[in-house]
């Protein structure tokens, strides 16, 4: 119970500060007094898999309540699966959610990250009569059996494709990279995705997955030689994982083009292109209100994401004496520790 | 009312109201035309930024275009991040997509591979029987829920886009279509993608070559807010004759001044677009301030007119009234000036103006035929040089700083005439004034005196025959006497001729007698001479006694005459005849002022006095304070009081008719102030009358005395001859036989050829010519002009029984001749005839002598 009721928050938009949260309650006072005929304000219910402060599912709640800020009454429930990520404790998250969406009966239900569907939509409201946007969901919605007659959304796709892009306009002609990330699955699914790409166009990618500090930064310092360029996967995995060194070796050793799709690995490679958390939640929003204002659910596709960072670590360049094109330049944010 | 309205306010009136018309006719017109103006300028703008948009729409497709160009394969995101920034950047862009060619057999695999992507439930929505292909949206921006619905559609599937879509594949060019794809009215933009550069003949060789389809939304009523445009323009777009966008629905419901509407052609091969504007100028729009504004000034000028013309015509009437007053005062005065100018003009003194420094402004025809100037030759003449009057210019000079000096002047003056003649004048001058007190003007005005001095001189003779008559009435009895006592005497000499001693005694008696006798008679006949007035400086007292003597035989001896001279001698400078004159009048009316007075008297008295302030206030024609002061009083009737103020006047008489002309005391008034004396009288009824004359005493050594006392020494000749001519047998042989016995030796002859033939034989002898004066053939003043010529030293003395310079007709100025009058005593003779032999000049200033 205490978790339940930690997990639940009632916010329009984006958290305030202390005196507008004053603010809004005097106008909510006065909102009790408006007479019982006003217009019902819409209920949307934010079903996270995460928890609130992680930065992800940050990410997806600051664009979603971009997108519904004033437009739709927000409810939010987190399953906190990332700090507990044993099936059961997602399942009790799952009933939990279903309870309070019984008692809510809010007008649409919107559901972020793999677990919310897994645990929660896919078991309970398949087809059912409330509405569902998901988001967040990596690569596919296949294990879930998406599109249903009464969801869409948008999957999380990393921007492997347009990376290769940029490494191609970078490097002209290019045969063979490296791909370092720490040694779990889902790296290892990340690996098969990006060497789908690369092959595609007759690019050898080789693995490298480590499972410590020391095995990264002697294996980022060996890879330095053995291709045109690396790309950096996730650390999450890496057990004793260190910044300063990450840092430090990154600086000392860059010698070739270094890529990478996640957005806290942009300290450690000269060229990065992240996906953004913001626009699953600005786009799981949108659709939110169109089918609140009379869209057929089931006629809005399920999309990918399509909006990219591109960030520049300058520090790395000077390092590595690698020249970016102009228009990357332009475009990208420059990073620096 | 109306017709009482003053036509000037009515013509201002009408006048506004004509103003007022036109002003808001031309106001309208300039509303009208300023509408107009601002109608088709923003037609154009709109037109002009329609265009501007139309070129951006085009240059999106192609931004996007260059995209597929660039590249074998375009991702997604690389078209969601082109197409998002075109639409970013043109709002009136609602919809960017592309949709790849897809032949049908192709369907599925364009599905799996969006699939692929992420796009789970993508799906191709084409006709089923279409094989040639189809467009079904692949890409499309903005990526939202909404616009997403559209992925899969093909552009061939909507009828209005097919047209549009096969001539873009066919013409290589951007085309356009009517959207219907959604409610909302749109334009939607073409350009056909092709995966190489192919001629328009391969590509209708072979259309599956080309490789997609470009597609762009354009939102017509966001395209028209991008344009700058004013409220009240109605703009529609119209695309090929239909309406895009709805007319703006006017409310106003107030009538339309006039309505404007144009339609124009926008873009050429991507969007063909008609705009159709139409505009209303209705009476509530603020561009009609100016109408109103110009009927309220209309209004205002006309209101104004009528104010002006109403004052106008009130100050017109008020002129016009003043106008006549004036008219009619400058009548009156110009009738009061032509009364004085005729005044001026006709009167019988001469007038002058003169400005403040003397110029002659101005002379009236009685100057001119008084003075003989004439205008041209006077006026712009100073008058102080003119030298008008016998003075001279000095004289006037001090007159004129009288007058300069505010005081008027008044006087008798010898005007000179432009001949050169002296005229008597009484001249009046007077200073005129501004309103300031400033000297202007000076008026001079000369009264001809020539004609009046002439009556008083005929009015004074005949006083004196007047007087004179009565003299000789006196004179009668006395001479009677002397002539009686002469013959007794005479009587007596012849009967004692044997007794030298009486004889001697008895000649004496009768010479005094005939002196008494003679000394009348002169006294007689200069009483009657008609001489002018002559001042001279003469002693009272002398003039007082000779006169006395000759009114003895004037007062009847029962009337007591007393005489009480002061032994001062008293000096005036008065005319000795008028002084007689006086006298007699004083003396005459006292007479006849006593006829019925019991134990009547004559008091004559002169003293010197003093006279007090106060007299001199009373009587400012007395020139000065001291004065010989004579009075002549009598005891006898007295004067009426109410006719003392009339005693004066001329022809007043109290007398019987033939007893008095009324002309005596006129007179002596007259001659009083000519002399700048006074004269008053007091009178009392039955107590007597007193005459008081105050005479201005001067101080002077050399007078004339009444009777200057000559000497009875003879003086003897040396037998100097002396020729003596005379008429007069009886005359020339008794002077002849006088002048023997004093020493002379003479030769006689009896008139004026006489005397030059004598005086032919004996001019080396003659020493002497004594000449009567009037006498046959020749008179003595023709003889003393003849021997003057043969001797211009030659001593000529003259003798006459008559008043001596008139009857000698001689000049006292020209003739150097000395005159004694008949009788003369034998003393005198000799002294006179003496002194001329010896070359001594008498002592007479005059070269006249006798008995005077």
């Amino acid at each position: 119970m205490i978790g339940y009721a930690a997990n639940i928050v009632t916010t329009y938009g984006r958290q305030r500060p202390l005196f507008r949260r004053l603010a809004a309650s005097v106008v909510a006072l006065v909102s009790l007094l408006i007479p019982l005929s006003a217009p019902h304000a819409a209920t949307c219910l934010y079903i996270s898999s995460y928890h609130s402060g992680y930065e992800w599912n940050d990410g997806i709640e600051q664009g979603l309540e971009k997108s519904l800020a004033g437009k739709c009454r927000l409810e939010k429930f987190y399953m906190d699966s990332k700090r507990h990520q044993s099936d059961d404790h997602s399942k009790m998250m799952a009933l939990q959610a279903k309870a309070y969406i019984e008692k809510l009966s809010p007008d649409i239900l919107i559901a972020a990250d793999d677990n919310a569907s897994r645990y929660l939509i896919q078991p309970f409201y398949k087809n059912s009569s409330i509405p569902v946007v998901f988001c967040g969901i990596n690569y596919s919605v296949a294990p879930y059996g998406y599109p249903y007659d009464n969801a869409t959304g948008m999957i999380e796709i990393s921007p492997v494709r347009p990376l290769y892009k940029q490494i191609k306009a970078i490097l002209g002609s290019v045969k063979r990279g490296a791909f370092l990330a720490a040694d779990v699955t889902t790296q290892h699914r990340e690996y098969d995705l990006n060497k789908e790409v690369y092959s595609s166009h007759g690019i050898e990618l080789a693995p490298v997955f480590v499972k410590t500090m020391a095995e990264w930064s002697k294996q980022f310092k060996r890879l330095q030689s053995q291709g045109d360029f690396l790309v950096i996967g996730n650390n999450a995995g890496i057990s004793d994982w260190s910044e300063e060194q990450a840092t430090a070796v990154s600086r000392a050793e860059t010698r070739i083009l270094t890529v990478t799709n996640y957005d806290w690995m942009r300290w450690y490679a000269l060229l990065s292109i992240t996906k953004l958390a913001e626009e699953q939640g600005e786009w799981a929003g949108d659709v939110a209100l169109a089918v609140l204002g009379g869209a057929d659910i089931s006629k809005i596709p399920v999309v990918a994401n399509r909006h990219w960072n591109i960030y520049v670590n300058p520090e790395l360049l000077e390092t590595s004496g690698i020249k970016l094109p102009q228009t990357i330049m332009l475009k990208a944010i420059r990073v620096s520790r | 009312m109306f017709f009482s309205t003053p036509r000037p306010v009515l013509l201002a009136g009408v006048l506004g109201l004509l103003i007022t018309a036109v002003m808001s006719g031309l106001s309208y017109n300039r509303l009208i035309n300023d509408e107009r103006h601002t109608f088709d300028n923003q037609v154009q703008n709109i037109r002009e930024d329609l265009s501007i948009q139309s070129r951006k729409a085009i240059e999106a497709l192609d931004n996007i275009s260059s995209l597929f160009k660039a590249s074998e394969s375009v991702d997604i995101d690389e078209f969601h991040i082109l197409a998002s920034e075109q639409v970013e950047r043109y709002p009136f862009i609602r919809t960017i997509y592309y949709a790849p060619y897809v032949l049908h057999s192709e369907r599925s695999d364009v599905e799996n591979a969006m699939h692929e992507l992420g796009f789970i439930g993508f799906t191709i929505h084409a006709a089923d029987d279409s094989t040639a292909g189809s467009f079904p949206i692949k890409y499309i921006e903005p990526f939202s829920p909404l616009y997403i619905l559209r992925l899969g559609y093909d552009l061939l599937l909507t009828p209005s886009f097919t047209n549009a879509v096969n001539r873009a594949v066919d013409t290589a060019a951007i085309t356009s279509a009517k959207s219907d794809i959604t409610s909302k009215q749109s334009i939607t933009l073409f350009k056909a993608l092709y995966a190489g550069r192919l001629s328009l003949q391969e590509r209708a060789i072979y259309p599956a070559m080309k490789n997609g389809m470009l597609a762009l939304d354009i939102d017509p009523q966001i395209l028209l807010q991008e344009v700058d445009r004013i409220p009240q323009l109605s703009v529609t777009l119209l695309y090929r004759n239909q309406p895009l966008t709805d007319k703006n629905a006017t409310t106003s419901t107030a009538p339309e001044l006039v309505h404007f509407d144009k339609q124009v052609t926008i873009g050429k091969e991507g969007m063909q677009l008609s705009l159709y504007c139409d505009k209303s100028v209705s009476w509530h729009q603020a561009d009609l301030t100016l109408l109103l504004l110009s009927s309220g000034m209309g209004i205002t000028i006309t209101i104004l007119l009528i104010v002006i013309a109403r004052t106008f015509h009130s100050r017109s009437r008020l002129l016009l009234q003043r106008n006549e007053e004036v008219q009619a005062l400058v009548d009156e005065k110009t009738k009061e000036l032509q009364k004085l100018s005729s005044a001026v003009e006709y009167a019988g003194e001469a007038i002058t103006l003169m400005d403040a420094s003397g110029i002659i402004e101005y002379i009236n025809p009685a100057f001119t035929r008084i003075m003989g100037y004439q205008p041209e030759h006077i006026v712009g003449q100073n008058a102080i040089m003119l030298g008008l009057s016998e003075q001279g210019s000095e004289n006037f000079d001090e007159i004129w700083q009288t007058v300069v000096a505010g005081e008027s002047w008044t006087g008798r003056q010898m005007s000179r005439h432009q001949d050169g003649t002296l005229i008597p004048t009484r001249l009046s001058m007077a200073p005129i004034h501004n309103s300031n007190s400033q000297l202007v003007h000076v008026v001079a005005i000369h009264q001809d005196l020539s004609e009046q001095e002439v009556i008083e001189e005929r009015l004074r003779q005949s006083q004196k025959m007047e007087a004179v008559g009565t003299l000789v009435g006196g004179i009668a009895h006395d001479f009677n006497n002397m002539l009686a006592a002469i013959q007794g005497n005479v009587y007596l000499a012849d009967i004692n001729m044997d007794h030298p001693a009486t004889v001697r005694e008895k000649l004496g008696k009768i010479e005094t007698l005939t002196s008494r006798a003679s000394t009348m008679v002169q006294q007689l006949l200069s009483f009657a001479r008609k001489d002018r007035v002559k001042l001279s400086s003469l002693s009272l007292n002398s003039m007082l006694k000779e006169s006395f003597k000759l009114s003895e035989t004037v007062v009847p001896e029962n009337i007591d005459l007393i005489y009480d001279i002061c032994e001062e001698e008293l000096i005036v400078k008065a005319d000795v005849t008028q002084l007689q004159q006086i006298i007699m009048n004083l003396l005459s009316n006292a007479c006849d002022a006593l006829k019925q007075a019991d134990k009547p008297n004559i008091t004559c008295r002169l003293s010197a006095d003093d006279m007090e302030p106060s007299f001199m206030q009373a009587h400012p024609e007395l020139k000065s304070s001291r004065v010989a002061h004579l009075s002549v009083a009598d005891n006898g009737s007295g004067i009426a009081k109410s006719d003392l103020d009339k005693i004066f006047e001329p022809f007043f008489t109290t007398k019987d008719v033939g007893e008095g002309t009324g002309l005596g005391l006129s007179m002596v008034f007259g001659a009083i102030q000519r002399i700048q004396g006074a004269i008053t009288v007091e009178s009392t009824r039955h107590k007597g009358t007193t005459f008081h004359l105050y005479l201005p005493r001067i101080e002077q050594a050399a007078v004339i005395s009444a009777n200057d006392e000559q000497s009875d020494v003879i003086v003897q000749g040396m037998g100097e001859t002396v020729l003596l001519v005379d008429d007069a047998h009886d005359v020339r042989d008794a002077i002849s036989e006088v002048l023997s016995g004093i020493g002379y030796r003479v030769l006689t002859a009896s008139d004026g050829k006489d005397a030059l033939h004598q005086f032919s034989m004996h001019e080396q002898d003659i020493k002497a010519v004594i000449s009567d004066v009037v006498m046959p053939h020749m008179g003595g003043k023709e003889l003393f002009r003849l021997l003057r010529q043969r001797n211009p030293r030659l001593p000529f003395l003259m003798i006459t029984g008559y008043d001596s310079l008139k009857a000698a007709g001689i000049s006292a100025d020209g003739d150097d001749c000395v005159l004694i009058n008949k009788p003369f005593s034998v003393s005198s003779l000799s002294r006179q005839l003496h002194d001329m032999i010896h070359h001594t000049q008498p002592t007479d200033s005059s070269h006249s002598t006798g008995n005077q």
